[in-house]
C-alpha cells in the first residue's frame, strides 16, 4: 500500500529524522570519564581554557573534559532542573544565592576541605561570592574590579592635570564640565563622564556615596541616605545637561563592545571600566589610532576611606546532579593552582582571586596597568554583586530606578518610596519560604 | 448499537486516536497538574510543598501580577480593534476593481511572514528614538518631543500596537475573501434604495464580513493573551522600563525559568487560561446573536 | 462593493490611500534593507539616507561571522520544522479523517473539544509539560519540540475536517463496497484529493515553527542546538550579545532569518492566500 503512495518518502523522511536525532549523544568508544563544562567563553578567551584542558588530560589521563558554549546562564538552571546538566559551568554574575537556594548546585565545602584549598589564600570579596548560607557552592576562578579610566590627551585638551584624575565625585562633575563641549546648536559633542556608558553596573552607584543595597539580614536599604544621594547624583544630569540634548548625545553612542565604543572614539572622557577595557581595545580599536590612557580608583563621595570597587570574577559551579562529581571537582581543583590560575588570568587578562600571585605574572601581564589594578584589588572595600535570593528582580528594579531618574522622567525620592516596599515584599515571601524548607536544607546540604 | 455503528465508533477512535494522546498528556494533564502545582511551593529541583491557597494569596497581593494583567488588557482593547478596523479598512479598498490588487495585497501581507524575533529586533530599530523611522516620520509634525517609544514607559505599549498592526496581513486576506463572496444583489439593491458609500459598508459590507470579524476576534484574543516574543525581544530580554512590558505569559515565563517558582506560575496560567476562555465564550455567544451567516 | 463605480474624485483618493498605505507597509522593510547595507556610522548618520552611499554587501557575511554557527543555528531551524510539519500533517489529517468522515457517536461533541483546545496557549501549560519532558529526560535534545506534533493540532484538524467534509460521501461508499478499509480510503481517496489543503497546513505549520520562540527558549540549552530565532535573540542580548547597537548587522540577520518565508510566499503564494480564506470562511 505504501508503495504506490508519494506520501511513503515523507514517512521514511521521518523515520530517518528521528532515527538521526535519537542516536545524537556518545561518540564513539572513549573509556576515559567525559565531564562537561559550560561556559560563555568564545575567541581567544575560549581558546585559553582549551589549552588548559589539554595541560590537564595530560596530567589526568583518565579524564576528558569537552567545553561547551550556553547560551544564557539561566540555562544551567533549565538544564539542571532537567535532569541534564553539565558537570561544571562559569558563572559571572549575581546568581549564587538563588541557584543555591533553589537547590540547583552541589555544595563544595567537604571537597574543598579534602583537596587542601584555604580561604585564606582568596581575596575575601571573592570567596564570600561563592559562599551563601554558610555553605560554599563555587570556586573563583579569575577577578576584576572596576575602575575609573580616563583619556590623559582629552584632559590635557581641556586644560586639566593628566596625571591628577578626580578623587571625589565632586571634582568628577567639575571635571566633567570642564571636558564638555557643545556645538552651534547646543548639541552636546562631548563630555567627561556619563553614568551609563557602559550600563553594566548602573545599579551598583550607592556603592561609592557609602551606600547599602540591604543590612544582609532581612531589610533592604534603598532608601538610605547615601543611596538617595546617588541617586540624586544621577538625577543631576537631565537637570544640568537638559533631558532631551543628553539623550540626543548618549542615543548617537555605540556599544561598548564595538569600536564605536565611546571612550575610544573620544566622544566621553572618562568611564567605569574593569580590567578587561584592554581587551576591548585591542579588539575594537582601529590600528591607526592610538588611545592615551590611565587607570584610578572610581572616585567616591568623599575622599577619606580606602577606595571603592564592584569586584567580580569568573565562579565556578558544580550543578546539582552533576554526573561525574569527583572528576569534575579533580579539574575544578586543578583550576585553583595557582599557575594554572595565572595562566587563564593572563590570556583572559584579568586577575586572579588569589592574594600572592608569582612575579612573572605581574611582568607578563599585558595590561599596563596592572600593579595599579592589583594595589586597587587590596582594598578592604571592594564589593561583590548583591547576593540575595531576589537578586534578578532586584537588579531589574535598580536598574529601573536608575534609568527612571538619569532620564529626568522621575523624581529620586518617589521612585525608591515605589520600588523599595514592592522589592521588600518580594523579599519578605522568598525569606518566609526558605524559613519553610531551611531546617531540611541545610541538614541535605552540610550531609553532601 | 448495531455492527456497523460499533465498527465506526471504533475506527473513528482509532483515526482520532493520535490527537487524544495529545489531548490528555497536552492539554488536560497540564491543566490539572497546574491545578495541584498551584497550591505547592515547587521549584522542579525539590518536590512539591502543599502550600495550600498561598500562591494566590501572594498573587493577590502582587503589583506585578496586576501590572501584567492591565499591561495584557491594554495591549488587547488597544491592538485588537485597531487591527480589525485596518484590516476591514485596507480590504474594502482593495475589494474596488483596482488595477494592481495582487501587488497592492502582496505588499499589506509581507509584514506577516516576519518571524517575531526578527519583528522585536526591526521594531526596535523603527522606533529608536533618535535614528527610528517612525520617529522620522514624526519629528515633522512633533519637533523634538517625539515619544520615546522604548524607554519611557508611557510610550513601550503603543510602540507594540504600532508593530502589531503592521502584521495584520492574515487578517486582511480573510477580509478580502470575505467581501469577494459578497452577493452582489446586496450591492445593487442598496443602490436602487439610494444608498450611499457609507450607508452601503454598515448596511451590506460590514453584516456579509462580520462572520469573519468574529473568527479573526477569538483568534486575536488568544493571541494578544499569550503576547510574548515581540516585547521581550524589543525589550531586550526583559520586561521593559518599570515593567511597562509585562504581559502575563511574560509574568508567567519570569516566575517559572527565571526565578523558579512554577507553583506561583501555575496559579498565573489558571488565571491566564480562565480569562482567554471566559472572553472567548462570550464573543462566542455575543456572535450568535449578531453574526450574520449568509 | 464590486459592483460600485467610482467617480474620478472617488478614484483619486483611492488610490493615494492605497498607495500611502502601501508605503506605510513597504517603508519598514526598505528601510530594514537600507541599513543592511550600510557601514556602522552611517547607520545612525543625520539626515537619513534611504540609499547607502556605497552597497555593504560584507555585512550579511560579517552577520553571519558574528552570529556565530550561522549555517547550523539554520539546520536546527529546518530539522525541527521538517519534523514537525510532517508529523502535523499526518496526525492532523488522521484525526480529521476520524471527525469527518466516519459517522460515530458523539463525534461532534469531541470535535467541540478539539476547538475548545485552541484555547489553550503554550505559555498556560508550559510548567506542567516542562515538568513532562523533564520525568522523560528531553530537556536538552530537539524532541520536546518536534514530538507533540505527532499528537495533531487542533487548528489542523479544524482546518482539514472542513476540507474533507467537501469530498463527497460516494467516493467513499463506492470504495467500501470495493471492500476498502478506512485506511486504505484514508490513503488512497481522500488524502490524493486534498493536497491543496494539506499543502495549507504543512505551509502554516512551517511558519509556525520556524516563527516559534518560547519553545525553543525553554528546550534548547546549548547554543550548538539553536534555532534561528533562537540565536538571533541571543545576539541582541544585552550581557555579550555581539549585535547589541550594530545595526547593520541585526538588520541583515534578520533579512537572512525572514527570506525563507517570503521565497516560501512567493513560490506558494495560491497555497496560501487558499488557506488563509479556509480559515476564514467557517466561523
Amino acid at each position: 500500500m505504501l508503495k504506490s503512495s508519494p506520501f511513503k518518502w515523507l514517512l521514511v523522511a521521518l523515520a530517518y529524522l528521528a532515527g538521526s536525532c535519537a542516536q545524537q549523544s556518545d561518540g564513539p568508544d572513549e573509556d576515559r570519564v567525559i565531564i562537561s563544562i559550560w561556559t560563555r567563553w568564545s575567541g581567544f578567551e575560549k581558546d585559553v581554557l582549551d589549552e588548559i584542558i589539554k595541560d590537564f588530560e595530560q596530567e589526568q589521563a583518565g579524564i576528558k573534559v569537552q567545553m561547551f558554549t550556553m547560551g544564557t546562564p539561566q540555562k544551567i538552571m533549565l538544564a539542571t532542573a532537567g535532569g541534564n546538566p553539565p558537570d561544571l559551568a562559569i558563572l559571572s554574575g549575581p546568581y549564587i544565592a538563588s541557584y543555591a537556594e533553589n537547590n540547583a548546585l552541589t555544595p563544595l565545602d567537604t571537597m574543598v576541605a579534602k583537596a587542601g584549598i584555604e580561604q585564606d589564600d582568596y581575596y575575601p570579596v571573592f570567596w564570600d561570592a561563592a559562599t551563601h548560607r554558610g555553605h560554599l557552592w563555587a570556586l573563583p576562578i579569575s577577578a576584576g574590579v572596576t575602575a575609573l579610566h580616563y583619556n590623559k590627551k582629552m584632559f590635557r585638551e581641556a586644560g586639566l592635570d593628566p596625571d591628577r584624575p578626580p578623587r571625589t565625585i565632586a571634582e568628577l562633575e567639575e571635571y566633567n564640565e570642564k571636558l564638555l563641549k557643545r556645538d552651534a546648536q547646543g548639541r552636546i559633542t562631548q563630555m567627561g563622564f556619563l553614568p551609563d556608558k557602559p550600563d553594566w553596573w548602573v545599579q551598583y552607584y550607592g556603592y561609592w556615596f557609602g551606600g547599602k543595597i540591604w543590612d544582609g539580614e532581612s531589610q533592604l536599604t534603598l532608601s538610605d541616605e547615601a543611596n538617595l544621594n546617588s541617586l540624586h547624583w544621577l538625577a543631576s544630569y537631565p537637570e544640568r545637561f537638559g533631558a532631551d540634548t543628553l539623550e540626543n548625545f548618549r542615543a548617537g553612542l555605540g556599544s561598548p563592545a564595538s569600536a564605536q565604543n565611546p571612550f575610544f572614539t573620544e566622544q566621553v572622557a572618562m568611564t567605569i571600566q574593569g580590567v578587561f577595557l584592554s581587551n576591548f581595545l585591542e579588539h575594537y580599536l582601529p590600528d591607526d589610532t592610538s588611545l592615551e590612557w590611565a587607570i584610578a580608583p572610581f572616585p567616591s563621595a568623599t575622599e577619606d576611606g580606602p577606595p571603592m570597587g564592584l569586584a567580580e570574577g569568573d565562579l565556578c559551579v558544580m550543578p546539582a546532579g552533576a554526573k561525574h562529581p569527583e572528576e569534575a571537582f579533580a579539574f575544578l581543583a586543578y583550576l585553583q593552582r595557582p599557575e594554572v590560575m595565572e595562566k587563564l588570568a593572563l590570556g583572559h587578562r584579568k586577575l586572579t582571586p588569589i592574594k600572592e600571585v608569582s612575579a612573572s605574572f605581574t611582568e607578563e601581564h599585558p595590561h599596563p596597568y596592572i600593579k595599579d589594578y592589583l594595589a586597587l584589588l587590596k582594598s578592604p572595600n571592594l564589593r561583590p554583586h548583591v547576593q540575595l535570593v531576589n537578586a534578578n528582580e532586584l537588579r531589574n528594579a535598580m536598574r529601573d530606578m536608575f534609568y527612571g531618574v538619569y532620564s529626568g522622567r522621575s523624581e529620586p525620592g518617589a521612585m525608591v518610596e515605589r520600588i523599595e516596599p514592592l522589592q521588600q515584599k518580594i523579599l519578605d515571601r522568598k525569606l518566609s519560604r526558605w524559613e519553610r524548607v531551611e531546617a531540611a536544607r541545610l541538614k541535605e546540604w552540610s550531609e553532601q | 448499537m448495531t455492527q456497523q455503528e460499533r465498527q465506526n465508533l471504533r475506527n473513528g477512535l482509532l483515526f482520532i486516536s493520535p490527537w487524544v494522546v495529545g489531548f490528555l498528556a497536552f492539554a488536560l494533564y497540564p491543566l490539572l497538574a497546574s491545578v495541584y502545582y498551584s497550591f505547592t511551593d515547587y521549584s522542579v529541583l525539590s518536590p512539591p510543598v502543599w502550600i495550600g491557597t498561598e500562591n494566590y494569596e501572594e498573587l493577590a497581593d502582587d503589583p506585578l501580577f496586576w501590572k501584567s494583567m492591565t499591561n495584557t488588557l491594554f495591549f488587547a482593547a488597544l491592538s485588537i480593534p485597531l487591527s480589525t478596523v485596518c484590516a476591514c479598512a485596507l480590504a474594502i479598498m482593495l475589494n474596488f476593481r483596482i488595477r494592481f490588487q495582487s501587488i497592492f495585497r502582496t505588499i499589506f501581507f509581507l509584514p506577516a511572514l516576519v518571524p517575531m524575533v526578527c519583528l522585536g529586533v526591526i521594531w526596535m530599530w523603527m522606533l529608536n528614538k533618535q535614528m527610528g523611522l517612525v520617529n522620522l516620520g514624526l519629528s515633522p509634525v512633533l519637533g523634538d518631543s517625539v515619544p520615546n517609544w522604548l524607554e519611557d514607559p508611557a510610550f513601550t505599549k503603543l510602540g507594540l500596537v504600532i508593530a502589531t498592526l503592521w502584521c495584520l496581513g492574515h487578517s486582511m486576506v480573510i477580509y478580502l475573501a470575505g467581501l469577494q463572496e459578497a452577493p452582489v444583489q446586496l450591492y445593487e439593491a442598496a443602490e436602487i434604495d439610494g444608498a450611499g458609500f457609507w450607508r452601503k459598508i454598515s448596511t451590506v459590507t460590514l453584516p456579509c464580513l462580520s462572520p469573519y470579524i468574529f473568527f479573526n476576534t477569538i483568534m486575536a484574543i488568544i493571541g494578544s493573551f499569550q503576547t510574548f516574543a515581540v516585547p521581550w525581544v524589543m525589550m531586550k530580554g526583559e520586561a521593559g522600563p518599570e515593567q511597562s512590558m509585562l504581559f502575563v505569559a511574560t509574568y508567567i515565563y519570569i516566575n517559572a525559568f527565571d526565578n523558579w517558582q512554577m507553583g506561583k506560575a501555575c496559579a498565573v496560567a489558571l488565571i491566564l487560561f480562565i480569562m482567554i476562555a471566559i472572553l472567548t465564550l462570550s464573543v462566542v455567544k455575543l456572535g450568535e446573536r449578531k453574526v450574520h451567516y449568509q | 462593493m464590486t459592483s460600485h463605480r467610482l467617480s474620478l474624485l472617488g478614484k483619486v483618493t483611492l488610490y493615494t490611500l492605497l498607495l500611502l498605505c502601501a508605503f506605510v507597509f513597504v517603508a519598514p522593510f526598505i528601510w530594514m534593507i537600507s541599513t543592511s547595507l550600510k557601514t556602522l556610522p552611517e547607520t545612525t548618520a543625520m539626515p537619513i539616507q534611504w540609499i547607502p552611499s556605497s552597497l555593504e554587501w560584507r555585512n550579511y557575511p560579517d552577520a553571519i561571522e558574528a552570529m556565530g554557527d550561522f549555517w547550523l543555528y539554520a539546520w536546527n531551524s529546518l530539522y525541527i520544522c521538517v519534523i514537525t510539519v510532517i508529523g502535523t500533517v499526518l496526525s492532523s489529517a488522521l484525526a480529521a479523517y476520524g471527525f469527518s468522515r466516519i459517522e460515530w457517536r458523539g463525534r461532534d461533541k469531541v470535535f467541540l473539544l478539539v476547538l475548545a483546545t485552541m484555547m489553550i496557549p503554550f505559555p498556560v501549560i508550559m510548567v506542567p509539560v516542562y515538568g513532562l519532558f523533564k520525568d522523560l529526560g528531553w530537556v536538552g535534545s530537539f524532541k520536546p519540540l518536534w514530538v507533540p506534533a505527532l499528537f495533531a493540532n487542533a487548528f489542523s484538524v479544524f482546518l482539514l475536517r472542513q476540507f474533507f467534509k467537501t469530498i463527497p460521501n460516494e467516493l467513499s461508499d463506492a470504495a467500501r463496497i470495493d471492500g476498502c478499509n478506512e485506511l486504505r480510503i484514508f490513503w488512497h481517496i481522500v488524502l490524493p484529493l486534498s493536497k491543496a489543503s494539506l499543502a495549507t497546513v504543512a505551509l502554516f505549520t512551517f511558519m509556525w515553527t520556524w516563527n516559534d520562540y518560547l519553545g525553543p527558549m525553554v528546550y534548547l540549552i546549548n547554543e550548538e542546538q539553536f534555532t534561528l530565532s533562537l540565536a538571533l535573540q541571543s545576539f541582541v542580548d544585552p550581557s555579550g550579545g555581539k549585535g547589541l547597537n550594530m545595526w547593520h548587522h541585526l538588520m541583515a540577520a534578520s533579512t537572512l532569518i525572514t527570506l525563507p518565508l517570503v521565497i516560501l510566499y512567493f513560490f506558494c503564494q495560491k497555497v496560501f492566500v487558499q488557506g488563509i480564506n479556509a480559515t476564514g470562511t467557517k466561523g
